[in-house]
Protein backbone atom coordinates (compact mmCIF):
# COMPACT_ATOMS: atom_id res chain seq x y z
CA UNK A 1 0.00 0.00 0.00
CA UNK A 2 1.86 3.18 -1.31
CA UNK A 3 0.66 6.72 -0.11
CA UNK A 4 0.31 9.05 -3.11
CA UNK A 5 1.04 12.38 -2.15
CA UNK A 6 -0.08 15.80 -3.22
CA UNK A 7 2.66 18.02 -2.75
CA UNK A 8 1.25 21.94 -3.68
CA UNK A 9 3.76 24.34 -3.79
CA UNK A 10 2.56 28.19 -3.69
CA UNK A 11 5.40 30.28 -4.62
CA UNK A 12 4.80 32.25 -7.94
CA UNK A 13 7.38 31.79 -10.34
CA UNK A 14 9.04 34.82 -9.75
CA UNK A 15 10.17 34.04 -6.24
CA UNK A 16 10.87 30.55 -7.27
CA UNK A 17 13.46 31.90 -9.34
CA UNK A 18 15.22 33.95 -6.92
CA UNK A 19 15.32 31.15 -4.68
CA UNK A 20 16.92 28.90 -7.48
CA UNK A 21 19.39 31.48 -8.51
CA UNK A 22 20.49 32.19 -4.88
CA UNK A 23 20.84 27.84 -4.53
CA UNK A 24 17.80 27.32 -3.03
CA UNK A 25 16.78 23.95 -3.80
CA UNK A 26 12.61 24.51 -4.46
CA UNK A 27 9.82 23.99 -1.82
CA UNK A 28 8.15 21.30 -3.13
CA UNK A 29 11.10 19.14 -3.77
CA UNK A 30 12.54 19.70 -0.73
CA UNK A 31 9.27 18.86 0.61
CA UNK A 32 8.95 15.46 -1.50
CA UNK A 33 12.15 14.40 -0.44
CA UNK A 34 11.30 15.17 3.26
CA UNK A 35 8.40 12.87 2.63
CA UNK A 36 9.87 10.15 0.54
CA UNK A 37 12.72 10.15 3.41
CA UNK A 38 9.71 9.25 5.66
CA UNK A 39 8.26 6.84 3.36
CA UNK A 40 10.56 5.60 0.77
CA UNK A 41 7.73 3.94 -1.89
CA UNK A 42 5.12 7.01 -1.36
CA UNK A 43 4.31 8.49 -4.93
CA UNK A 44 4.52 12.54 -5.18
CA UNK A 45 2.78 15.11 -7.58
CA UNK A 46 3.41 18.46 -7.71
CA UNK A 47 1.14 21.71 -8.08
CA UNK A 48 2.39 25.11 -8.43
CA UNK A 49 -1.27 26.93 -7.92
CA UNK A 50 -0.03 29.96 -7.99
CA UNK A 51 0.72 29.65 -11.91
CA UNK A 52 -1.82 31.23 -13.84
CA UNK A 53 -1.79 28.62 -16.26
CA UNK A 54 -2.26 25.63 -13.03
CA UNK A 55 -5.57 23.35 -13.19
CA UNK A 56 -6.54 23.02 -9.64
CA UNK A 57 -7.79 19.41 -9.42
CA UNK A 58 -10.65 19.76 -7.61
CA UNK A 59 -13.46 16.84 -6.02
CA UNK A 60 -12.75 13.62 -6.80
CA UNK A 61 -9.24 14.36 -8.31
CA UNK A 62 -8.39 15.56 -4.71
CA UNK A 63 -10.43 12.42 -3.25
CA UNK A 64 -7.71 10.29 -5.09
CA UNK A 65 -4.43 11.36 -2.88
CA UNK A 66 -3.79 9.70 0.79
CA UNK A 67 -2.06 13.11 1.71
CA UNK A 68 -1.87 16.38 0.70
CA UNK A 69 1.38 18.12 1.66
CA UNK A 70 1.89 22.39 1.25
CA UNK A 71 5.48 23.46 1.39
CA UNK A 72 5.73 27.39 2.61
CA UNK A 73 5.59 30.39 0.47
CA UNK A 74 6.16 34.11 0.35
CA UNK A 75 2.26 35.03 -0.41
CA UNK A 76 0.76 37.11 2.64
CA UNK A 77 -2.88 34.89 3.27
CA UNK A 78 -4.79 38.09 3.84
CA UNK A 79 -3.87 39.76 0.50
CA UNK A 80 -6.99 39.78 -1.68
CA UNK A 81 -4.61 38.39 -4.86
CA UNK A 82 -5.90 35.59 -7.22
CA UNK A 83 -2.60 33.18 -6.16
CA UNK A 84 -3.92 33.53 -2.68
CA UNK A 85 -7.48 33.37 -2.75
CA UNK A 86 -7.29 30.28 -5.34
CA UNK A 87 -5.42 28.76 -2.67
CA UNK A 88 -7.60 29.26 0.29
CA UNK A 89 -10.48 27.71 -1.75
CA UNK A 90 -8.15 24.79 -2.93
CA UNK A 91 -7.18 23.95 0.74
CA UNK A 92 -11.21 24.20 1.27
CA UNK A 93 -11.62 21.62 -1.26
CA UNK A 94 -9.44 19.39 0.37
CA UNK A 95 -10.80 19.45 3.65
CA UNK A 96 -14.04 18.93 1.93
CA UNK A 97 -12.84 15.68 0.33
CA UNK A 98 -11.45 14.50 3.64
CA UNK A 99 -7.67 14.20 2.41
CA UNK A 100 -5.56 14.52 4.89
CA UNK A 101 -3.63 17.97 5.06
CA UNK A 102 -0.17 18.97 6.51
CA UNK A 103 1.95 21.84 5.86
CA UNK A 104 4.43 24.31 6.80
CA UNK A 105 4.25 28.44 7.62
CA UNK A 106 2.20 30.06 4.73
CA UNK A 107 0.31 26.02 4.75
CA UNK A 108 -0.85 25.84 8.32
CA UNK A 109 -1.93 30.03 7.76
CA UNK A 110 -4.54 29.30 4.54
CA UNK A 111 -5.57 25.93 6.20
CA UNK A 112 -6.52 28.22 9.43
CA UNK A 113 -8.11 31.32 7.48
CA UNK A 114 -9.80 28.55 5.32
CA UNK A 115 -11.87 26.87 8.30
CA UNK A 116 -13.04 30.61 9.23
CA UNK A 117 -10.02 31.24 11.49
CA UNK A 118 -7.33 34.45 11.17
CA UNK A 119 -4.00 35.75 10.56
CA UNK A 120 -2.07 38.97 10.90
CA UNK A 121 1.51 40.72 10.63
CA UNK A 122 3.41 39.23 13.56
CA UNK A 123 3.64 42.42 15.98
CA UNK A 124 7.25 41.21 17.16
CA UNK A 125 8.30 41.19 13.75
CA UNK A 126 9.96 38.84 11.21
CA UNK A 127 10.98 35.79 13.41
CA UNK A 128 13.68 34.75 11.09
CA UNK A 129 16.25 31.10 11.13
CA UNK A 130 15.92 29.39 14.36
CA UNK A 131 12.56 29.80 16.60
CA UNK A 132 13.73 29.13 19.69
CA UNK A 133 11.96 27.45 22.89
CA UNK A 134 8.71 26.47 21.13
CA UNK A 135 7.00 24.35 23.93
CA UNK A 136 4.07 22.15 23.58
CA UNK A 137 0.55 22.81 25.11
CA UNK A 138 -1.20 20.53 27.44
CA UNK A 139 -2.86 19.10 24.17
CA UNK A 140 0.40 19.29 22.14
CA UNK A 141 1.73 16.58 24.19
CA UNK A 142 -0.57 14.39 24.51
CA UNK A 143 -1.39 14.60 20.28
CA UNK A 144 -0.23 12.45 17.78
CA UNK A 145 1.56 14.70 15.85
CA UNK A 146 4.25 15.03 18.32
CA UNK A 147 4.52 11.37 19.07
CA UNK A 148 8.40 11.22 20.51
CA UNK A 149 9.29 14.93 20.57
CA UNK A 150 10.59 16.75 23.35
CA UNK A 151 7.96 19.05 25.04
CA UNK A 152 10.04 22.07 24.32
CA UNK A 153 12.30 22.21 21.15
CA UNK A 154 13.74 24.58 18.75
CA UNK A 155 13.00 24.65 14.61
CA UNK A 156 13.55 26.51 11.38
CA UNK A 157 11.66 29.14 10.37
CA UNK A 158 11.03 32.63 8.49
CA UNK A 159 8.04 34.10 8.68
CA UNK A 160 5.97 37.78 9.43
CA UNK A 161 2.80 36.51 9.81
CA UNK A 162 0.93 34.63 12.52
CA UNK A 163 -2.12 32.73 13.23
CA UNK A 164 -4.69 35.07 16.05
CA UNK A 165 -7.82 33.16 15.87
CA UNK A 166 -8.26 29.49 15.75
CA UNK A 167 -11.70 28.12 14.31
CA UNK A 168 -13.78 26.01 16.23
CA UNK A 169 -12.96 22.66 15.36
CA UNK A 170 -9.05 23.55 15.95
CA UNK A 171 -6.47 23.13 18.54
CA UNK A 172 -3.26 24.76 19.32
CA UNK A 173 -1.03 22.38 19.62
CA UNK A 174 2.48 24.74 20.36
CA UNK A 175 3.58 28.16 20.70
CA UNK A 176 6.76 30.20 22.14
CA UNK A 177 7.48 33.75 23.23
CA UNK A 178 7.58 34.79 19.54
CA UNK A 179 4.58 33.33 18.16
CA UNK A 180 1.62 32.14 19.99
CA UNK A 181 0.43 29.32 17.34
CA UNK A 182 3.67 27.31 16.48
CA UNK A 183 1.56 24.24 15.38
CA UNK A 184 -2.09 23.83 15.19
CA UNK A 185 -4.40 20.58 14.09
CA UNK A 186 -7.40 22.09 12.30
CA UNK A 187 -10.33 19.55 11.80
CA UNK A 188 -13.49 21.46 9.04
CA UNK A 189 -15.92 19.98 7.21
CA UNK A 190 -14.88 16.11 7.50
CA UNK A 191 -10.91 16.92 6.69
CA UNK A 192 -7.99 17.51 8.78
CA UNK A 193 -4.96 19.51 8.58
CA UNK A 194 -1.94 19.41 10.70
CA UNK A 195 -0.02 22.85 10.30
CA UNK A 196 3.36 23.50 11.31
CA UNK A 197 4.43 27.57 11.34
CA UNK A 198 8.26 26.61 11.76
CA UNK A 199 9.94 24.21 8.81
CA UNK A 200 10.85 20.50 9.23
CA UNK A 201 11.87 20.82 5.66
CA UNK A 202 14.55 22.73 6.12
CA UNK A 203 18.09 21.96 6.79
CA UNK A 204 21.17 24.01 7.57
CA UNK A 205 22.08 24.29 3.51
CA UNK A 206 18.74 25.41 2.78
CA UNK A 207 18.79 27.77 6.11
CA UNK A 208 22.14 29.40 4.59
CA UNK A 209 20.51 29.52 0.78
CA UNK A 210 17.27 31.20 1.97
CA UNK A 211 19.51 33.49 4.43
CA UNK A 212 21.66 34.21 1.04
CA UNK A 213 18.38 35.22 -0.71
CA UNK A 214 17.53 37.54 2.02
CA UNK A 215 20.75 38.95 3.08
CA UNK A 216 19.96 42.53 2.57
CA UNK A 217 16.68 42.90 3.44
CA UNK A 218 17.34 40.97 6.84
CA UNK A 219 20.13 43.64 7.09
CA UNK A 220 17.58 46.54 6.81
CA UNK A 221 15.31 44.70 9.70
CA UNK A 222 18.63 44.59 11.70
CA UNK A 223 19.88 40.95 11.78
CA UNK A 224 22.94 41.60 10.10
CA UNK A 225 24.65 44.69 11.29
CA UNK A 226 25.76 44.71 7.29
CA UNK A 227 26.29 42.53 4.44
CA UNK A 228 29.50 40.90 5.31
CA UNK A 229 27.49 39.57 8.79
CA UNK A 230 25.13 38.39 6.58
CA UNK A 231 27.75 36.11 4.29
CA UNK A 232 29.65 35.49 7.20
CA UNK A 233 26.72 33.74 9.01
CA UNK A 234 25.79 31.88 6.03
CA UNK A 235 29.29 30.34 5.53
CA UNK A 236 29.25 29.21 9.23
CA UNK A 237 25.29 27.71 8.80
CA UNK A 238 27.50 26.35 5.45
CA UNK A 239 30.16 25.02 7.28
CA UNK A 240 28.39 23.19 9.97
CA UNK A 241 26.20 21.72 7.32
CA UNK A 242 29.39 20.32 5.77
CA UNK A 243 30.79 19.53 8.67
CA UNK A 244 28.10 18.06 11.61
CA UNK A 245 30.82 17.04 13.95
CA UNK A 246 31.78 20.35 14.41
CA UNK A 247 30.01 20.75 18.15
CA UNK A 248 31.96 24.02 18.79
CA UNK A 249 30.08 25.63 16.22
CA UNK A 250 26.61 24.38 17.18
CA UNK A 251 27.10 25.17 20.79
CA UNK A 252 27.75 28.94 20.12
CA UNK A 253 25.18 29.12 17.67
CA UNK A 254 22.71 27.43 20.72
CA UNK A 255 21.48 24.75 18.23
CA UNK A 256 21.22 21.17 18.74
CA UNK A 257 19.87 17.71 18.15
CA UNK A 258 16.18 19.53 17.27
CA UNK A 259 17.80 21.01 14.12
CA UNK A 260 20.75 18.94 13.66
CA UNK A 261 19.51 15.33 13.89
CA UNK A 262 16.78 14.84 10.83
CA UNK A 263 14.83 11.88 12.78
CA UNK A 264 14.51 14.28 15.39
CA UNK A 265 13.53 17.72 13.48
CA UNK A 266 11.14 15.25 11.11
CA UNK A 267 9.17 13.25 14.01
CA UNK A 268 6.60 15.12 13.00
CA UNK A 269 6.03 14.25 9.40
CA UNK A 270 6.86 10.35 10.21
CA UNK A 271 3.97 11.00 12.97
CA UNK A 272 1.52 12.59 10.04
CA UNK A 273 1.71 9.68 7.64
CA UNK A 274 1.86 6.93 10.49
CA UNK A 275 -1.17 8.69 12.60
CA UNK A 276 -3.05 10.14 9.93
CA UNK A 277 -2.28 9.05 6.42
CA UNK A 278 -1.88 5.29 6.48
CA UNK A 279 -5.48 4.85 9.05
CA UNK A 280 -7.20 7.45 6.59
CA UNK A 281 -5.85 5.03 3.67
CA UNK A 282 -7.14 1.63 5.74
CA UNK A 283 -10.47 3.31 6.72
CA UNK A 284 -11.28 3.94 2.81
CA UNK A 285 -10.01 0.66 1.79
CA UNK A 286 -11.96 -1.18 3.86
CA UNK A 287 -15.24 0.72 3.03
CA UNK A 288 -14.48 0.35 -0.90
CA UNK A 289 -14.27 -4.01 -0.14
CA UNK B 1 22.95 38.14 54.54
CA UNK B 2 25.60 35.47 54.28
CA UNK B 3 27.05 34.67 51.14
CA UNK B 4 29.05 31.31 51.71
CA UNK B 5 31.90 31.18 48.84
CA UNK B 6 34.15 28.87 47.02
CA UNK B 7 35.50 31.61 44.75
CA UNK B 8 35.72 35.36 45.25
CA UNK B 9 34.58 36.65 41.58
CA UNK B 10 31.20 34.04 42.59
CA UNK B 11 30.49 35.38 45.43
CA UNK B 12 30.66 39.02 44.32
CA UNK B 13 28.62 37.64 41.46
CA UNK B 14 25.92 37.55 43.99
CA UNK B 15 26.08 40.48 46.18
CA UNK B 16 25.65 42.11 42.74
CA UNK B 17 22.37 40.56 42.05
CA UNK B 18 21.13 40.96 46.03
CA UNK B 19 22.13 44.38 46.16
CA UNK B 20 20.63 45.03 42.57
CA UNK B 21 17.57 43.48 43.59
CA UNK B 22 17.82 44.70 47.42
CA UNK B 23 20.11 48.26 47.17
CA UNK B 24 20.04 48.23 51.04
CA UNK B 25 20.69 44.54 52.09
CA UNK B 26 23.53 43.74 54.24
CA UNK B 27 26.06 41.26 53.22
CA UNK B 28 28.66 39.56 54.62
CA UNK B 29 30.75 36.88 52.88
CA UNK B 30 32.86 34.35 54.06
CA UNK B 31 35.23 31.41 52.30
CA UNK B 32 33.91 28.14 53.19
CA UNK B 33 36.79 26.13 51.55
CA UNK B 34 39.67 27.84 53.48
CA UNK B 35 40.31 26.50 56.21
CA UNK B 36 41.91 29.53 58.11
CA UNK B 37 38.03 30.55 57.98
CA UNK B 38 36.15 30.52 60.94
CA UNK B 39 32.98 29.38 59.44
CA UNK B 40 29.27 30.66 61.56
CA UNK B 41 27.77 28.26 63.20
CA UNK B 42 24.43 27.47 65.71
CA UNK B 43 23.20 30.76 67.20
CA UNK B 44 25.64 32.86 64.90
CA UNK B 45 24.25 31.34 61.82
CA UNK B 46 20.75 31.85 62.76
CA UNK B 47 21.26 35.32 63.11
CA UNK B 48 21.47 35.71 59.38
CA UNK B 49 18.26 36.22 57.62
CA UNK B 50 19.49 33.99 54.30
CA UNK B 51 22.51 32.11 53.23
CA UNK B 52 23.52 31.62 49.74
CA UNK B 53 26.15 29.45 48.43
CA UNK B 54 27.36 29.64 44.94
CA UNK B 55 29.39 28.48 42.08
CA UNK B 56 33.32 26.81 43.05
CA UNK B 57 35.68 25.33 41.15
CA UNK B 58 35.25 21.98 43.64
CA UNK B 59 33.61 18.67 42.78
CA UNK B 60 32.10 16.23 45.25
CA UNK B 61 33.04 12.99 43.12
CA UNK B 62 36.71 12.06 44.26
CA UNK B 63 36.15 15.05 46.97
CA UNK B 64 35.40 12.76 50.43
CA UNK B 65 38.68 12.96 52.13
CA UNK B 66 39.37 16.82 50.44
CA UNK B 67 38.84 18.73 53.31
CA UNK B 68 37.58 21.99 51.47
CA UNK B 69 34.94 19.61 50.05
CA UNK B 70 33.88 18.03 53.72
CA UNK B 71 33.79 21.58 55.31
CA UNK B 72 31.07 22.91 53.15
CA UNK B 73 28.93 20.12 53.70
CA UNK B 74 29.18 20.02 57.25
CA UNK B 75 28.60 23.93 56.74
CA UNK B 76 25.33 23.34 54.72
CA UNK B 77 24.30 20.23 57.44
CA UNK B 78 24.36 23.09 59.95
CA UNK B 79 22.58 25.49 57.58
CA UNK B 80 20.06 23.63 57.42
CA UNK B 81 19.84 22.87 60.93
CA UNK B 82 20.20 26.77 61.77
CA UNK B 83 16.46 26.91 59.92
CA UNK B 84 17.75 30.02 58.25
CA UNK B 85 16.77 30.42 54.48
CA UNK B 86 19.35 28.87 52.11
CA UNK B 87 19.70 29.76 48.66
CA UNK B 88 22.73 28.22 46.02
CA UNK B 89 23.35 27.89 42.66
CA UNK B 90 25.49 25.05 40.70
CA UNK B 91 27.96 23.75 43.78
CA UNK B 92 25.41 25.25 46.71
CA UNK B 93 22.67 22.69 44.91
CA UNK B 94 24.88 20.24 44.80
CA UNK B 95 26.69 20.46 48.91
CA UNK B 96 22.77 21.10 49.77
CA UNK B 97 21.59 17.97 48.10
CA UNK B 98 24.34 15.78 49.57
CA UNK B 99 24.11 17.45 53.55
CA UNK B 100 20.93 16.61 53.02
CA UNK B 101 21.61 12.77 51.90
CA UNK B 102 21.07 12.93 47.95
CA UNK B 103 24.12 12.10 45.65
CA UNK B 104 25.96 14.07 43.10
CA UNK B 105 27.53 12.35 39.89
CA UNK B 106 29.89 13.41 37.42
CA UNK B 107 27.38 14.20 34.19
CA UNK B 108 27.17 11.20 32.06
CA UNK B 109 26.62 13.55 29.41
CA UNK B 110 29.87 15.95 29.85
CA UNK B 111 30.20 19.25 30.89
CA UNK B 112 27.17 21.66 30.27
CA UNK B 113 29.08 25.34 29.80
CA UNK B 114 28.20 28.51 28.38
CA UNK B 115 24.25 28.67 28.23
CA UNK B 116 21.91 25.77 29.53
CA UNK B 117 19.02 25.87 26.92
CA UNK B 118 15.04 25.35 26.85
CA UNK B 119 14.99 24.53 30.87
CA UNK B 120 11.47 23.56 31.52
CA UNK B 121 9.43 24.02 34.72
CA UNK B 122 8.23 20.18 36.14
CA UNK B 123 4.34 20.82 36.81
CA UNK B 124 5.58 21.44 40.27
CA UNK B 125 8.02 24.08 39.20
CA UNK B 126 5.29 26.11 37.51
CA UNK B 127 3.42 26.00 40.93
CA UNK B 128 6.23 27.28 42.99
CA UNK B 129 6.95 30.14 44.09
CA UNK B 130 10.67 30.06 43.33
CA UNK B 131 9.59 30.43 39.54
CA UNK B 132 6.60 32.89 40.36
CA UNK B 133 6.82 35.57 37.14
CA UNK B 134 8.66 33.02 34.99
CA UNK B 135 8.16 31.74 32.18
CA UNK B 136 7.68 27.72 31.68
CA UNK B 137 11.16 27.31 29.53
CA UNK B 138 14.20 29.77 29.55
CA UNK B 139 17.54 29.51 29.23
CA UNK B 140 20.52 30.56 31.64
CA UNK B 141 24.03 30.87 32.22
CA UNK B 142 25.67 27.12 33.51
CA UNK B 143 28.80 25.95 33.82
CA UNK B 144 29.67 22.49 35.25
CA UNK B 145 30.23 19.00 35.60
CA UNK B 146 28.90 17.10 38.29
CA UNK B 147 24.84 16.81 38.42
CA UNK B 148 22.66 16.23 41.10
CA UNK B 149 21.08 12.62 40.42
CA UNK B 150 19.62 11.20 43.45
CA UNK B 151 17.46 13.94 45.81
CA UNK B 152 16.45 13.35 49.49
CA UNK B 153 13.42 12.54 50.63
CA UNK B 154 11.90 15.74 51.23
CA UNK B 155 13.16 17.26 47.43
CA UNK B 156 11.53 18.18 44.77
CA UNK B 157 12.96 18.96 41.19
CA UNK B 158 11.76 21.90 39.87
CA UNK B 159 12.91 22.46 36.47
CA UNK B 160 15.33 20.12 33.84
CA UNK B 161 16.72 20.26 30.60
CA UNK B 162 17.81 17.79 27.84
CA UNK B 163 21.37 18.04 29.34
CA UNK B 164 20.34 17.61 32.93
CA UNK B 165 17.43 16.26 34.80
CA UNK B 166 18.14 18.52 38.05
CA UNK B 167 18.29 22.16 36.78
CA UNK B 168 16.43 23.28 39.95
CA UNK B 169 15.06 21.89 43.30
CA UNK B 170 14.06 22.44 46.57
CA UNK B 171 15.05 20.56 49.31
CA UNK B 172 13.75 20.67 53.19
CA UNK B 173 15.46 19.24 55.52
CA UNK B 174 16.22 19.09 59.39
CA UNK B 175 13.58 21.80 59.29
CA UNK B 176 15.21 23.71 57.14
CA UNK B 177 14.36 24.52 53.63
CA UNK B 178 16.39 25.17 50.83
CA UNK B 179 15.96 26.14 46.93
CA UNK B 180 18.46 26.17 44.50
CA UNK B 181 19.36 26.09 40.60
CA UNK B 182 21.95 24.25 38.97
CA UNK B 183 22.34 26.88 36.59
CA UNK B 184 23.62 30.55 37.17
CA UNK B 185 21.44 33.06 37.65
CA UNK B 186 23.45 35.33 38.91
CA UNK B 187 25.61 35.30 36.30
CA UNK B 188 25.75 38.36 33.55
CA UNK B 189 27.37 38.19 30.10
CA UNK B 190 30.44 39.82 31.12
CA UNK B 191 30.75 37.17 34.00
CA UNK B 192 30.53 34.31 31.43
CA UNK B 193 32.73 36.07 29.01
CA UNK B 194 35.35 36.63 32.09
CA UNK B 195 35.13 32.63 32.63
CA UNK B 196 35.55 32.09 28.90
CA UNK B 197 39.14 34.26 28.76
CA UNK B 198 39.96 32.56 32.24
CA UNK B 199 39.12 28.96 31.04
CA UNK B 200 39.96 28.83 27.39
CA UNK B 201 42.35 26.28 27.79
CA UNK B 202 40.35 23.51 29.05
CA UNK B 203 37.09 25.06 26.89
CA UNK B 204 39.52 24.14 23.85
CA UNK B 205 40.31 20.65 25.31
CA UNK B 206 36.85 20.14 25.78
CA UNK B 207 35.77 20.67 22.26
CA UNK B 208 33.95 23.75 22.65
CA UNK B 209 36.20 26.21 20.79
CA UNK B 210 38.61 24.90 17.95
CA UNK B 211 41.39 27.34 19.08
CA UNK B 212 42.04 30.08 21.30
CA UNK B 213 41.13 32.57 18.51
CA UNK B 214 37.58 30.93 18.63
CA UNK B 215 37.66 31.52 21.99
CA UNK B 216 38.43 34.97 22.37
CA UNK B 217 36.32 35.94 19.58
CA UNK B 218 33.61 34.37 21.57
CA UNK B 219 34.02 36.08 24.40
CA UNK B 220 34.46 39.75 22.69
CA UNK B 221 31.22 38.91 20.68
CA UNK B 222 29.60 38.65 24.85
CA UNK B 223 31.32 41.71 25.93
CA UNK B 224 30.18 43.43 23.42
CA UNK B 225 26.66 42.22 23.39
CA UNK B 226 26.62 43.28 27.23
CA UNK B 227 27.97 46.31 27.02
CA UNK B 228 25.62 47.39 24.05
CA UNK B 229 21.83 45.41 24.65
CA UNK B 230 20.29 46.79 21.69
CA UNK B 231 22.76 44.99 19.29
CA UNK B 232 20.16 42.52 18.59
CA UNK B 233 21.91 40.84 15.87
CA UNK B 234 23.97 39.36 17.94
CA UNK B 235 21.75 38.25 20.42
CA UNK B 236 19.73 37.01 17.57
CA UNK B 237 23.40 35.16 16.25
CA UNK B 238 23.87 33.52 19.58
CA UNK B 239 20.51 32.56 20.33
CA UNK B 240 20.01 34.57 23.14
CA UNK B 241 17.15 36.82 24.17
CA UNK B 242 15.93 38.21 27.35
CA UNK B 243 15.83 35.26 29.74
CA UNK B 244 19.88 35.96 29.83
CA UNK B 245 20.23 39.36 28.81
CA UNK B 246 17.21 41.65 31.16
CA UNK B 247 18.97 40.84 34.90
CA UNK B 248 15.47 41.54 35.58
CA UNK B 249 14.16 38.04 34.11
CA UNK B 250 17.62 36.10 34.81
CA UNK B 251 17.31 37.33 38.62
CA UNK B 252 13.84 36.21 39.14
CA UNK B 253 14.18 33.18 41.02
CA UNK B 254 16.94 34.92 43.63
CA UNK B 255 14.22 37.62 44.43
CA UNK B 256 11.50 35.19 44.44
CA UNK B 257 13.67 33.52 47.33
CA UNK B 258 14.24 36.50 49.18
CA UNK B 259 10.32 37.77 48.91
CA UNK B 260 9.05 34.52 49.82
CA UNK B 261 11.60 32.68 51.82
CA UNK B 262 13.32 35.56 53.59
CA UNK B 263 11.37 38.10 54.01
CA UNK B 264 8.58 36.03 56.15
CA UNK B 265 11.88 34.44 58.00
CA UNK B 266 12.58 38.07 59.06
CA UNK B 267 9.62 39.94 60.36
CA UNK B 268 8.55 36.68 62.07
CA UNK B 269 12.31 36.85 63.69
CA UNK B 270 12.54 40.69 64.39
Amino acid sequence: MNPRFLVIDGYTKAARDELASGGATMACDQYSAMLKNAFPTAECDILFPSDPSAELPTGTGLAGYDGIAWTGCSLTVFDDTPEVTRQIALVRAAFEAGVPGFGSCWAAQIAVVAAGGMCKANPNGREMGIARKIELTREGRGHPLYEGKNSVFDAFISHVDEITHIPPGSVVLSGNVFTRVQSVSVSYRGGVFWGLQYHPEYDLHEMARLTWCRIDKLQSLGFFIDRKAGEDYVNLLETLHANPERSDLAWMLGIDDDLLNEDVRRIEVRNWIDRLVIPTMVVKQRGNE
Amino acid sequence: MLIAAGVSSGAEVYRDALKFLYPDVKIEIVYVADANESLPAGLELAGYDGVVLGGSGLNIPGGEDDPRVQRQIQFARNVFEAKVPFLGSCWGLQVATVAAGGVVATSWRGPEKGFARKIRLSLEGRGSLFFEGKTDVFDSPVFHYDEVTHLPSGSTILATNSHCAVQAATINHAGGTFWGVQYHPEFDLHHVAGLINYYAESLIKEGFYADIDAARQHANLLQTLHQNSDREDLSWLLGLDQDVLDPRVRYQEIGNWVKRLVMPHMIRRH
